[in-house]
């Protein structure tokens, strides 16, 4: 274990920043899922709900992707080591990887939104619920 | 009265090996025992964790080049498969979930390594297919591109890097260190170092050629190590039981840039993707509308 201490200064804010941006869009886009499930399926309403849970899924994985990279970066300045050296940094990568899924459930044959929005929702739910027991501890 | 005869029983045959989720899922569980048994009995038999990489990696040369050679259309479909990217994700988040929960480390064992090798190999194909790469699919060719520069930056330096650590007194210099993690001892080329001054959290090192020499000095600490001929010395943190010695980690890492290209290429490619290539779409569509 290279040990905890988090990379300095304004890094280190961009780093936390872009994880809790992310997973703020990927609360948005779970709270758009949840309304379109709750509709008809296929009727206009449904589609501009699963149109939006998308968008703000992309967004939220755009943000994930950015708190890898400055993780990795910050801990490569710090110990000189590359991978996740806190359970946070961990949860991010989980969270990535399973969102990397849902983007690409969308585009499976046959495979109707509401299923890669209830994937969505379950990874969502996983992957925050870690991250905030990392940040209790 | 006659009753009609029984239809014959057709044999339905299930969906093709790229397109079936399940035979997929049970190919890349058995692949996983493949590399865990690889890995058990290569250390077994006294490989480095670098022989049983480069193990690992002439393996899946062979292996690609047999399949190449005998079933190319298969392996083409399979790799540019949707279903076979879901899968793969599935697996590779799973292991870093119970690696998480059960606090170890996976990134540097071989069954993890070879999950990365096929991701990467699928999404290099995936942008192959892609052809050609015209702006709009840019995004997806620099996002897809991006894991393959990452795990290939990783597979160099670890194949080619130095990873060290090693605990000094003020006034010792060395040339030699242990490797961390169980691989093999690192001589530094032609120079060695010395812990000149330990002063609270902060080492002064100093870099000496083989006339004692001195050839670079610098104060680390924490987050701002000494770099001399691509290796860096890092500052660990301080032991409070050993306030007289000073933990030092040297790393090299050849393939760094490879890691850095990766990491811009999946940000610039995602931003591409999922917002300028959408706006372009619609600019385009609104100049074909007009009159």
């Amino acid at each position: 274990m290279i040990g905890t201490v988090a990379a300095p200064g304004g890094w280190n804010l961009l780093h936390t920043g872009l994880q809790a941006a992310g997973f703020l869009c990927l609360t948005v886009a779970s709270a758009l899922g949840t309304r379109a499930l709750l509709h008809v399926p296929g009727s206009p309403g449904a589609a501009g709900l699963e149109a939006g849970n998308l968008r703000w899924t992309r967004t939220g994985f755009l943000g994930l992707s950015g708190a890898l990279v400055t993780g990795a970066l910050g801990n490569w300045r710090m110990w000189g080591e590359l991978g996740p050296s806190s359970p946070r940094d961990r949860w991010v990568l989980i969270a990535w990887l399973i969102f990397f899924v849902v983007l690409h459930v969308h585009r499976v044959k046959g495979f109707r939104p509401r299923s890669a929005i209830l994937a969505g929702l379950a990874g969502w739910a996983l992957a925050l619920g870690g991250w905030l027991a990392a940040w209790a501890k | 009265m006659r009753s009609s005869p029984l239809p014959p029983t057709v044999h339905q045959p299930g969906p093709p090996f790229h397109e079936n989720t399940p035979s997929q899922a049970l190919a890349m569980a058995g692949w996983i025992v493949l590399w865990l048994a690889a890995e058990r009995l290569l250390a077994g038999q006294g490989f480095t964790p670098r022989g049983q990489l480069a193990v690992l990696l002439g393996s899946l040369a062979g292996l690609g080049g047999l399949t190449v050679l005998v079933g190319r259309r298969w392996l083409f479909l399979l790799f540019t498969s949707i279903r076979f990217a879901v899968t793969q994700g599935c697996f590779l988040a799973a292991a870093v979930l119970l690696a998480t929960l059960a606090a170890r480390d996976i990134v540097h064992r071989l069954w993890f390594t070879s999950l990365l090798a096929v991701l990467a190999t699928s999404m290099l194909t995936v942008t192959w297919k892609r052809r050609p790469y015209t702006p709009a699919r840019l995004g997806f060719l620099l996002v897809h591109v991006a894991p393959a520069l990452v795990l290939m930056g990783l597979l160099w330096g670890r194949l080619a890097g130095v990873r060290a650590e090693v605990r000094l007194s003020p006034g010792v210099a060395v040339a030699i260190l242990p490797g961390a993690g169980g691989s093999e001892q690192v001589h530094l080329p032609g120079f060695r170092f010395r812990l000149e001054r330990i002063d609270g959290a902060r080492s002064e090192l100093v870099i000496l050629d083989d006339r004692e020499r001195e050839l670079a000095r610098k104060v680390i600490s924490l987050g701002d190590p000494l770099t001399f001929r691509g290796y860096g010395f890092y500052q660990r943190a301080m032991d409070p039981g050993d306030p007289a010695g000073s933990a030092i980690r040297v790393v090299r890492e050849p393939g760094l840039w490879l890691i850095r290209t990766g990491f811009a290429s999946l940000l610039i490619g995602c931003v591409w993707m999922f917002y300028l290539k959408p706006g372009l779409k619609r600019r385009q569509a609104a100049k074909e509308k007009r009159p």
